[in-house]
């Protein structure tokens, strides 16, 4: 389980009264299940109270939390999937394609150098030209 | 100086309060839509849709608590999502830099200079000429010269190499048997083995007479000649010459002889080709015409072919395949030499090869079979010879095992079984092996019950010849159904069960429910006659005999009308054993009623009878026959008989007064018998030596007495006789009417009439001399002399009184008197010397006896009665 730390005191809220709302359509479906002539004539009505008025809070409770949410995640909560997989599979793709990036990025430096030799042995005359383009890289590097 | 931030996606992003939102305003509104179609529902309906609407909302609500509570993980997430857009920029930029790299070597490679050809530069330089270019293998002088060999020399070569050839093999090599028929043409030998190969060699030896230095042969060229392989690849040739002249330098170098280990390679080369060619085939069919039903199994090591045809015949036990029990093996074999091949053995036709053949052996039950192998069989040919000895086998397997009644003949390479008109022909499919049943009725389209049959058998459950056994009955039992029901019978159910069949109709029903029934006996193919009462219990049971006629709706027919010849010949068994006659069934008639015989599938039965007879008069042995609803019998007259015609009939009776024979046709024995009884009486007073019999016939008997007076028997239907006297003028009427009750049923029947009429005609001569005579029975007579006077005649056992009539006892004097008659009887006053006993002849009064106070006089019986009649009677005509 992802940690719940940074969640604010508005999405604990935002919550906090969806559970509200989603015990108000329980209760006013156990009534309507359950109705007999027995019942209270005024359940009814009061848990439909219960329930719009729920209903027309949360918007205004939503509108503290203002986060973006990806339409992937949409997707897989429509699904009834877990969200959180798809968290911990996108973390997981970032350090694969980090690691990828990183080891293109050394193997293009090795071939850097070495066409810079080959270069150089072939065509002297031209060996001020690269000379200069490796110095470039290097005088950014010193400087930053 | 710091990095550059990475870019910021914000596409496929939503903001969660909008979410919310949008979740709020949906559910309040179908709140409201629900609040609007409620009122036009029942109370179930209304309740029913709440709750769907509630638990459906509900869900919703369920799943944006779940966002809800994921949402702090949100700006993490971005940030991974920009993360890895930003890494996958850079990929794309690895990947550019390497196709800009191929670019470059790609167009860097237009950019070279020619090497110079400095070789041919320094020649051309040095010489002025291309040396190198004129010393290369394509150059002229390599070329040969254009001098070609004339055609004498051509010839003369290759007459050289015949003659050097002939030499060679005449001489100095080993040839075996089969290469014995050589020729030797155009510088070469070709050697022949029909149906097999033909191989060519030639020489480059100048010395035929070498052994083995510097002669050598080589092989030039080699065709096939098997049957199905006539064309030789060219891939199979330059094999072939190659492997033999190789085995020929070898067998060169340990001075072998060369003709039979070429021989000996090829023909084993050739085997194992056919071997090889009957695999294929073997395959082809396995995978063509025969598929399923033949597998080819073929070994390399040694090379052998085995056939496994007609898998389902393989011995199934518990429903698992049983160990194969047929096939065919083609393998190749050594065989040794004889010795009458070794005594012809020469050097021209040697026997040191090795005999190699190819062998077939077919192994079936245990039994390993050698099949010869023709030169120009193939696979199929090899298949198809195999499989009809092999359903020969089956078939006549199956024969042993049918029932013995069961007619069956091997006819055509099948089993034919005769079922009546028809043929069931069996035979074996030479592809899969099955049964085929087909009729001989219909070979196009069998009957259902020949499919059910051929299925069965199929499918191994029983033995066929158990399956055709119970089709035989059934066929039999199907066609007699058939053919029964057109003639009108129907099957009777019940009484009797395999293997009997019953039929019968309506009308042979007797009272008391007895029924009478056919009943055919389908293992003994034959039929019966048998009366069953209402209980089922057998009363009567008779065979019934056919001759060798077909079945059809006419034998049926003759089988019913044999059945009510059976009932009629029955009630006259009946009849004889209520009078205690003795009887017997003769099933097949004696040869002279066969001419009367009206059938020819079914040959009418007799009942032979020994009528109750004392007299010999008649046969007793009597014949009874059935026909058309009446009873025929037949018997004869001992004896010759005078006849009127040679043939007669009359009512019912037919009789050949030559050969005495007599046919009566009745409706039962009671009339045959009444009719017997008169035929009896009849035949016994024409046997009579009483009377001259002058005629007989069926109705009357002629007589003659005394060689003047003719009178006539007739035979009434009471079987009472009436007399006639043909002579209007006979004294005889007068006694007529007493001679009715006269005959008896006696040999000597008619003897007492002869008595009768000897003494009465004593007395009727009175009649004649014109005197009244008064007959009051045949006992007592009165002769009429006149008006008061009469003599009476008294005839008893002892003889005749005369007496006068006035002289009558007081006893019949004192009956008459009650009569109150109106006349009296005076004496006979010229009569008294008679009654004295004087007749006026010594020899007549030596016959009487007078007693002249009784005015009678006694006669005995062997008195001449007329003789005295006529003498009294004269005397009284005198006076």
């Amino acid at each position: 389980m992802l940690p719940q730390d940074d969640m604010t005191d508005e999405m604990k809220s935002l919550a906090s009264r969806l559970e509200d709302t989603t015990q108000a359509f329980y209760d006013l479906a156990l009534i309507v299940y359950n109705l007999e002539d027995t019942t209270p004539s005024d359940a009814i009505p009061e848990s439909l109270d219960t329930l719009i008025r729920d209903l027309k809070s949360l918007p205004d409770i939503s509108r503290k939390v203002n986060n973006l949410i990806p339409q992937d995640v949409l997707e897989y909560i429509e699904q009834g999937r877990n969200p959180d997989v798809y968290a911990r599979q996108f973390s997981e793709l970032v350090q694969k394609d980090n690691q990828y990036v990183n080891g293109k990025l050394y193997a293009i430096e090795g071939f850097q150098k070495a066409f810079a030799e080959e270069i150089k042995q072939a065509y002297p005359e031209v060996s001020s030209v690269v000379d200069k383009i490796l110095n470039e890289g290097k005088v950014e590097s010193t400087v930053s | 100086m710091e990095p550059p931030a990475i870019p910021h996606i914000t596409e496929g992003f939503y903001p969660l309060p909008e979410i919310v939102e949008t979740f709020s305003h949906h559910v309040l509104q179908e709140l409201v839509s629900l609040a609007e179609v409620l009122p036009s529902m029942s109370n179930v309906e209304k309740k029913k849709k709440i709750l769907d609407w509630l638990l459906r909302s509900r869900a919703f609500t369920m799943r944006l608590l779940v966002l809800a509570r994921w949402v702090h993980l949100s700006p993490s997430v971005h940030r991974c999502i920009d993360v890895v857009a930003f890494l996958q920029g850079q990929k794309f930029c690895f990947q550019n830099l390497v196709h800009v790299l191929q670019d470059i070597r790609y167009q860097l490679s237009f950019a070279r200079l020619r090497n110079s050809d400095l070789v041919t530069a320094l020649d051309i330089l040095s010489t002025g000429t291309s040396l190198r270019l004129a010393n290369a293998p394509t150059s002229k002088l390599y070329m040969l010269s254009e001098s070609p060999l004339s055609t004498k020399q051509i010839l003369q070569t290759l007459h050289a190499l015949n003659m050097l050839i002939r030499i060679r093999l005449s001489l100095y090599e080993i040839i075996p048997t089969p290469f014995q028929h050589f020729t030797i043409a155009n510088g070469r030998c070709t050697f022949t083995v029909p149906n097999e190969f033909s191989v060519s060699l030639t020489t480059n030896s100048q010395d035929p007479k070498s052994t083995g230095i510097s002669f050598q042969w080589i092989v030039v060229d080699f065709q096939f000649h098997l049957p199905d392989f006539s064309s030789t690849p060219a891939k199979y040739r330059v094999f072939i010459e190659l492997h033999l002249n190789e085995e020929i330098a070898a067998a060169f170098v340990l001075q072998k002889p060369i003709l039979p280990l070429i021989y000996n390679i090829l023909h084993k080369f050739c085997l194992y080709q056919r071997l090889n060619l009957l695999s294929q085939q073997t395959f082809q069919l396995s995978r063509e015409s025969w598929l399923g039903h033949l597998r080819g199994v073929y070994d390399e090591k040694p090379p052998r072919l085995r056939l496994y045809y007609w898998p389902q015949l393989n011995v199934k036990k518990e429903g698992k395949p049983g160990k194969i029990g047929h096939y065919i093996h083609i393998f190749v074999n050594t065989q040794p030499i004889s010795a009458f091949e070794r005594t012809l053995s020469s050097k021209r036709s040697s026997c040191e090869y090795d005999h190699f053949l190819l062998l077939v052996e077919w192994h079936h039950d245990g039994i390993v079979e050698h099949v010869p192998l023709d030169d120009h069989m193939d696979a199929q040919h090899l298949l198809l010879l195999i499989t009809q000895k092999h359903a020969q086998l089956i078939l006549e397997q199956i024969r042993k095992e049918l029932h013995p009644n069961i007619f069956s003949e091997h006819v055509g390479g099948g089993l034919k079984i005769h079922v009546f008109d028809n043929e069931i022909i069996v035979k074996v499919n030479s592809v899969t092996g099955r049964l085929v049943l087909s009729s001989s009725a219909s070979p196009l389209s069998p009957p259902r019950h020949l499919r059910a049959a051929e299925k069965n058998i199929a499918l191994n459950t029983q033995p066929p010849a158990q399956i055709l056994n119970r089709l035989y009955f059934f066929c039999i039992q199907t066609q007699l159904l058939e053919v029964a029901q057109c003639a009108e019978l129907h099957a009777v159910q019940g009484y009797y069960s395999f293997p009997y069949l019953t039929f019968s109709k309506g009308k042979w029903r007797k009272d008391g429910d007895s029924l009478w029934v056919l009943a055919y006996n389908v293992e003994s193919n034959s039929w019966s006659v048998r009366l069953l009462n209402a209980a089922g219990q057998t009363l009567y049971t008779q065979d019934v005999h056919t001759t060798k006629g077909t079945l059809s709706i006419e034998s049926f027919s003759r089988l019913s009308y044999l059945l009510e010849v059976q009932i009629l010949l029955f009630n006259v068994q009946t009849a004889c054993q209520a009078r205690g006659m003795p009887f017997e069934y003769l099933p097949i008639p004696p040869k002279a009623l066969i001419e009367d015989d009206f059938t020819t599938y079914v040959q009418t039965g007799c009942l032979c009878i020994m009528m109750p007879s004392s007299n010999e008069d008649m046969l007793p042995v009597v014949f009874v026959r059935a026909h058309d609803g009446q009873l025929i019998f037949d018997s004869r007259i001992k004896g010759k008989l005078p006849y009127q015609s040679e043939t007669e009939t009359e009512k019912n009776c037919y009789i050949d007064w030559r050969t005495g024979r007599i046919t009566i046709r009745v409706q039962n024995f009671s009339s045959f018998e009444k009719t017997w009884i008169g035929l009896l009486k009849l035949v016994a007073l024409s046997k009579t030596s009483a009377f001259n019999v002058d005629c007989i016939t069926l109705k009357h008997v002629d007589f003659t007495y005394l060689d003047d007076e003719k009178f006539r028997a007739t035979i009434h239907d009471d079987n009472t006789f009436t007399l006639h006297f043909f002579n209007r003028h006979s004294p005889f009427h007068l006694i007529s009417q007493f001679l009715q009750d006269t005959f008896s049923d006696g040999p000597s029947a008619i003897q007492p009439l002869r008595v009768i009429m000897d003494r009465t005609r004593g007395v009727l001569v009175a009649q004649e001399l014109g005197y009244v005579v008064l007959a009051r029975s045949l006992r007592q007579y009165r002769i009429i002399l006149s008006k008061n006077h009469g003599i009476q005649v008294l005839l008893n056992r002892h003889g005749c009184i005369l007496q006068d009539l006035s002289y009558l006892s007081a006893d019949s004097r004192y009956l008459e008197g009650t009569q109150t008659l109106t006349s009296q009887w005076e004496p006979c006053s010229w009569l008294n010397t008679v009654w004295e006993g004087d007749l006026g002849d010594d020899e007549l009064n030596g016959q009487i006896e007078a007693a002249p106070e009784m005015h009678l006089i006694k006669m005995n019986k062997t008195a001449d009665l007329t003789a005295i009649l006529k003498r009294i009677l004269a005397i009284s005509r005198k006076k």
